[in-house]
């Protein structure tokens, strides 16, 4: 991964426009992809992208210091993105429950023993899906945004064993999901 | 966690990421770092531009929108449609360019830049006095009054 000590040293230097195009050049596409599977709502994602690169336009000092700029975006991402859900949930008035897996009807495996990566990211993608919203969220944040537990916590305001707790299940629900579609983790 | 648990969270980690919509990215970037609007810069703004609103309103107010000549007969001086000869007419106004004419042809008083004019009835006919603002293209017209 491309280091983002660049990034640091233009915010050092109060460059924050400066900083914010670069920010953009190297995670824009990570933390689009991050909003776009959070909410399944491509343009919701897009107003969601767009508040993240603004706060962290607005808020970059506040980065000195931290963790990765990748995961303090992560962070800003993980947090606006569950603001949506909860506004999106308030609206629509559907709830899942937090650990609820919705059950993927029985397909039973592919023809082909082999699934390319491409087929293997499909079936993964439609798993991931299948989350409720925040446990998706919570996943996404700890393996595309690489974060620690105790920046989630910060990020969503949950206790690092809850949000563990979390992650383990949900990992136990894609796998038995991948198995259906006769993907081996 | 799981052997195969870990593998689900590598296959995650692996997941491609996706390129934004076409310009969207350039959009955030100007939305980002556009000026903040310092509302409390136009209050000064807005004030000073209802104050030249205002003056300009009671100047106007002040001004006649008709143009009125009158009429001295003697020592009475009245707005009137008629006059004899030897009547003096009086027009008054803010400063302007003023005329009288007589048929609309002949002047016989002028004044520029003046606020007050006078002429002597010395022949019958129709007169009417014209007021014309500096570098103003409109012209004012008096009602006609009739010298008989």
């Amino acid at each position: 991964m491309e280091s983002d000590e660049d990034i640091l040293a233009l915010v050092r230097a109060n460059d924050k426009n400066g900083a914010l195009r670069l920010m953009l050049q190297r995670h824009s596409a990570a933390v689009w992809t991050h909003c776009k599977r959070v909410l399944r709502d491509e343009a919701l994602a897009q107003d969601v992208h767009q508040q993240v690169f603004i706060e962290a336009h607005r808020d970059c000092d506040r980065m000195r210091g931290t963790g990765s700029v990748r995961g303090w975006l992560f962070g800003i991402a993980g947090h606006r993105c569950l603001d949506a859900i909860k506004a999106r949930r308030r609206r629509d008035a559907r709830y899942r429950d937090d650990a609820e897996v919705t059950e993927v009807p029985e397909t039973g495996p592919l023809p082909t023993e082999q699934l390319d990566a491409a087929r293997r990211n499909q079936a993964l993608e439609g798993c991931l899906d299948n989350l409720a919203d925040e446990v998706r969220s919570t996943v996404l944040m700890r393996f595309r945004g690489g974060m620690s537990y105790a920046e989630i916590g910060a990020a969503v305001d949950m206790k690092e064993s809850a949000l563990q707790m979390r992650v383990t299940r949900a990992l136990s629900a894609l796998r038995v999901c991948l198995e259906r579609k006769g993907v081996e983790p | 966690m799981t052997e195969e648990d870990q593998g689900v969270g590598a296959m995650i980690a692996g997941l491609p990421d996706e390129a934004p919509p076409l310009g969207l990215d350039a959009r955030v970037f100007a939305t980002a770092t556009a000026r903040k609007r310092r509302w409390w810069l136009a209050v000064p703004i807005m004030a000073a531009a209802a104050a030249v609103v205002a003056f300009l309103l009671i100047r106007r107010s002040d001004e006649p929108t008709v143009l009125a000549m009158q009429v001295r007969h003697g020592d009475t001086v009245h707005r009137s449609s008629s006059a004899a000869l030897g009547d003096i007419l009086v027009v008054d106004g803010p400063k302007a360019a003023l005329r009288i004419y007589l048929n609309d042809t002949i002047i016989v008083g002028a004044c520029d830049a003046c606020t007050h004019l006078e002429a002597v009835a010395k022949a019958p006919g129709v007169y009417r006095a014209s007021q014309q603002a500096t570098g103003a293209d409109a012209v004012l017209f008096s009602a006609p009054v009739e010298v008989h």
